[in-house]
């Protein structure tokens, strides 16, 4: 089953993994703790949910909770909605490049808050409201609430239909 | 830009972005959990050490002065609590088992109270017990004659000065925590 998920989401961790540690040292070596906490977690898998669900609950508990012990260290993040406000007073670059676009991707996941980066992380690999909830714990209606902000945050820094619709 | 990445879609962006080599084979998840047990056995060897030091510290006193040995009992057991409790109580050095089971809200939640609980009531679990250890102590050479403004009072100075930063830090550590989860629960 480890196989499967890695298979799978094997890429995705990588991401979500860039998405929290600008470190590449540290980087790596949360990568590998989410693969032991993955690898470890498996036993107690018993499909009352997906095997995606499961495998960013892992992943996002054990990175969030990394950021949570450094937070000290990091008072700057910021919420959505203080994005979504600086995103207004518009600093949007139409012509970036796709390697400093994905860098200016990385510094804005970076700035926010845990629980907000979580819930961009998981928009941007593509689930869906309801999925988010059912991996944040968060009501479906407040993901849906924080979704729409990060799509104007998204629009007014990238593109200006940066939106698909979910 | 957008012309570099006709869908426009953000998403893809993210997805397409340049993939670092993933250092993920087994043998390196496998070094990596030598790693973290590494890292449990030396925190629980420290507890040990400091236990085995608490036990060496009474048997000279006990066997020095054998009029204090209750009062050396009492300082043993005392530190014993607080160093068991220090151990149980602190964060685990590996990733839980049920990080799957739960929301990343139910988990945060369940973590930081178990921190905020192991900093708010420091004065519980370490400060009570190391505070009944000294007294101990000092009543322990108050009856055997030992010079009490001399060898005392630096003493209790000193342990007084430690009670005091435990005591400080913890709170200002607890508060940070209770300022965390009045967020989570604005989340």
């Amino acid at each position: 089953m480890y196989a499967d998920a890695v298979a799978a989401y094997g890429s995705a961790l990588g991401r979500l993994a860039r998405g929290y540690e600008v470190d590449g040292e540290r980087r790596r070596d949360l990568l590998q703790d989410i693969h032991l906490a993955l690898w470890q977690s498996l036993d107690r898998f018993d499909a009352r949910c997906s095997l995606r669900t499961w495998t960013y609950r892992v992943a996002h508990n054990l990175a969030i909770s990394k950021v949570i012990r450094r937070r000290t260290r990091m008072p700057t993040l910021v919420g959505v909605d203080e994005l979504e406000l600086r995103a207004e007073s518009g600093d949007r670059e139409d012509q970036l490049d796709r390697a400093r676009a994905s860098a200016r991707l990385l510094a804005v996941i970076h700035e926010l808050k845990p629980l907000d980066r979580q819930v961009m992380l998981l928009y941007l690999e593509d689930l869906d409201a309801l999925e988010i909830a059912e991996v944040t714990g968060m009501s479906a209606v407040n993901v849906a609430t924080k979704v729409h902000r990060i799509k104007k945050v998204l629009a007014a820094r990238f593109f200006e239909g940066a939106s698909d619709g979910r | 830009m957008a012309g570099e990445n006709p869908g426009g879609d953000v998403k893809a962006l993210w997805r397409r972005q340049q993939e670092e080599p993933q250092d993920v084979a087994v043998a390196s998840v496998r070094r990596r959990a030598l790693t973290i047990e590494a890292a449990a056995r030396r925190r629980s060897l420290v507890v040990r050490l400091s236990i085995v030091n608490n036990v060496a510290i009474c048997a000279v006193l006990a066997w020095l002065m054998p009029e204090t040995r209750p009062f050396v009992a009492v300082f043993f057991l005392a530190g014993l609590l607080a160093q068991i409790e220090a151990l149980t109580r602190s964060a685990p050095v590996t990733a839980p088992g049920d990080a799957g089971l739960m929301t990343s809200l139910a988990f945060l939640r369940a973590s930081l109270e178990r921190e905020r609980a192991f900093a708010a009531r420091a004065w519980l679990w370490f400060l009570l017990p190391a505070a009944i250890g000294e007294l101990a102590l000092f009543a322990g050479m108050w009856a055997t004659g030992v010079p009490v403004l001399r060898v005392a009072l630096p003493l209790a100075a000193s342990a007084l000065a430690i009670f005091a930063f435990v005591l400080i830090r913890s709170r200002q550590r607890g508060r940070l925590l209770q300022i965390q989860l009045d967020e989570l629960r604005r989340a």
